[in-house]
């Protein structure tokens, strides 16, 4: 049977790079990597350009092409006949493409140079699986379930997101429950932050490690994807990397070191598991609004498909109209009773130059969350105050909350949380609706400064 | 030359007489005495097109690219000779499957027991015109270096 570009998708995420033959008016062949390849429809794909090569030159010669690609997982090639249409370089399909290349470039602080300069759509003309390529039993790969079977999954899923009661449980319990239904052993929502940043407020499979994570709007696939509000999935992320590392390298060594500097950045550590395979992050969308990026990553090279990445899409939908309605809608019942914790000393720090705080010279938080647990503590400090109202922060013009869709909860999470990691002396709990408390199991010690 | 035998992945280019290209994976790259030529070993199962297309023009190109870094060689020039591998040259290809078997497992493929199909071979001895060198890509920069 002739496959189909759809049975053969594991093949494009450049997990094992395909390879391309072209030839010029005079029929002198050349044959390359190619760099990125986009399915386009069951008849067509997309060629990613970024540098000037003779491929290129060919296909506007001789619109004739073959392309053989491989499958990460059986290792079997398959050979693509291909008559080059037409090349784009703007529009939504350039877009996706750019994007998926930029997501590999920012981390490697070479976004400015690793861009694409076009999109060369080809027709598929044939496909046919290269017999004799590889020996030994072939082994398909195991059944992920029936049809029927994956629904129930998303089934089972979207039930824990209804059920959740606040943002905290929807966004935690989420993770949980991708992980129990579909196996995403690793995973974390990051939220909208000033400085165009995103920030993790909930995470999974990382020991809590992740909560506080840091992340650029447009860096990184999490960044991009934040910036282009589109799903989007990375395989064989290690090799994209080390690629586009080596294209770094090569560029710096061919221009002057100023141009070197202008030109790129320092490599982005990736947040999250320094040996990520495979990565998958689905932003939330309320209408045109981000209210975060649910990001997943993995080991092993191949764990998430294609429709892993239309039942995120499904998910995220419903995650994000559940964060939109619980904003706000604590718990009436206060939480259970904390257990006794040890009297000592805590000391804040608080500097007003990037409203940051660190406790015992150990850096906490920063930005509004930062400005909050300083007014906080210092009421604790002076008036002896422990409970609080989400309104009264809202009317405080020195936090520096919006004044519309202000993600006041988000905020609340991320700086619970990090104070259960660093401080879990101090802890903000919520008491009933759009109140709660601060419960200092210390003596605690407060200094302002500008700087460090 | 030693670059060029050394590496993991070998790709090779023809084209019919009407201009369709065509892609296979070589085996191994060794170079003859002189370095003017080179034996480009290709399965035999897989080479069916090449060897119609290399009688047809005679032209052939060969890339060679070192794992994971992908800096590239490519040559290009006519087929002198076409032959099959004999026993004696089955070492050299038994070799390639080991790199090729690193390059799958660099880039996190997941193969099991398969491997990829290395014997018989056919042998096209290619007379070098031209040599390319991309590492790893050309980047905004001239490509292409004629050789001398």
């Amino acid at each position: 049977m002739t496959p189909s570009l759809r049975d053969i998708d594991r093949c494009f995420h450049r997990v094992l790079p395909g390879v391309i033959a072209t030839c010029d008016r005079d029929g002198i062949p050349n044959v390359n990597y190619v760099t990125q390849i986009q399915v386009i429809d069951d008849r067509h794909i997309a060629l990613s350009y970024q540098f000037p090569t003779k491929t290129r030159l060919n296909l506007e010669d001789n619109p004739r092409a073959a392309l053989e690609v491989y499958d990460p997982l059986t290792l079997d090639a398959y050979r693509l006949e291909l008559r080059f249409e037409r090349a784009e370089t703007s529009g939504p399909l350039f877009d996706l493409l750019a994007s998926r290349i930029e997501a590999i470039a920012s981390h490697t602080g070479i976004a400015n140079v690793f861009r694409l300069r076009a999109a060369y759509i080809c027709e598929v003309l044939a496909i046919e699986r290269r017999d004799g390529f590889v020996t030994g039993a072939h082994a398909p790969p195991a059944s992920r379930g029936e049809p029927l079977g994956e629904v129930h999954r998303l089934a089972l899923v979207s039930e824990r997101i209804s059920r959740a009661r606040d943002l905290d449980q929807l966004l935690t319990g989420t993770l949980v429950a991708l992980d129990e239904v579909f196996g995403f052993t690793h995973g974390a929502v990051f939220v909208p932050d000033e400085d165009d940043r995103l920030v993790a407020i909930a995470s999974h499979g990382y020991d809590g490690g992740s909560i506080g994570a840091e992340v650029r709007i447009g860096d990184g696939l999490i960044g991009v994807v934040a910036k282009t509000r589109a799903p989007m999935r990375v395989l064989g992320l290690d090799a994209n990397l080390e690629y586009s590392r080596k294209v770094r390298t090569e560029w710096e060594r061919r221009v002057s070191p100023q141009q070197a500097r202008t030109m790129t950045r320092s490599e982005i550590p990736l947040p999250g598991l320094p040996d990520a395979r495979s990565q998958m992050a689905i932003p939330l969308l309320v209408q045109d609004r981000l209210l975060g990026v649910i990001a997943l990553e993995c080991r092993d090279t191949t764990t998430f498909a294609q429709w892993h990445e239309t039942f995120l899409v499904v998910l995220a939908n419903q995650i994000a109209s559940a964060m939109a309605r619980v904003v706000d809608d604590h718990e009436d019942e206060p939480d259970e009773p904390s257990p006794p914790i040890a009297t000592k000393q805590r000391a804040f720090t608080y500097y007003r130059i990037d409203d940051c705080v660190f406790v015992d010279g150990e850096y906490l938080i920063r930005n509004v969350p930062a400005k909050i647990l300083w007014k906080l503590l210092r009421a604790f400090g002076g008036e002896h105050r422990t409970e609080f109202s989400n309104r009264e922060l809202r009317l405080d013009p020195s936090l520096g909350l919006p004044a519309h869709k202000d993600n006041l909860e988000s905020r609340l999470i991320l700086l619970r949380k990090r104070l259960e990691q660093k401080c879990p002396e101090v802890r903000v709990v919520p008491t009933k609706r759009g109140k709660f408390a601060l419960e200092v199991g210390c003596s605690i010690a407060l200094v302002e400064r500008e700087t460090a | 030359m030693a670059y060029l035998e050394a590496a993991a992945s070998i790709l090779v280019g023809t084209s019919t007489a009407e201009l369709q290209p065509e892609v296979v994976r070589g085996v191994a790259v060794r170079a003859l005495p002189g370095g003017e030529r080179v034996q480009v070993f290709v399965p035999a199962a897989l080479a069916q097109r090449t060897l119609a297309n290399v009688a047809a023009t005679s032209r052939l190109a060969v890339t060679t690219a070192g794992v994971p870094t992908y800096n590239t060689i490519q040559l290009k020039g006519r087929v002198a000779a076409v032959r099959d591998a004999t026993d004696a040259e089955r070492d050299l290809a038994a070799t390639y499957r080991h790199g090729f078997a690193a390059e799958f497992a660099w880039a996190g493929a997941i193969v099991g027991q398969r491997a990829v199909g290395v014997w018989p071979c056919k042998v096209f001895e290619l007379a070098i015109e031209m040599i390319y060198i991309e590492a790893p890509a050309p980047l905004d920069f001239p490509a292409e270096r004629p050789r001398p």
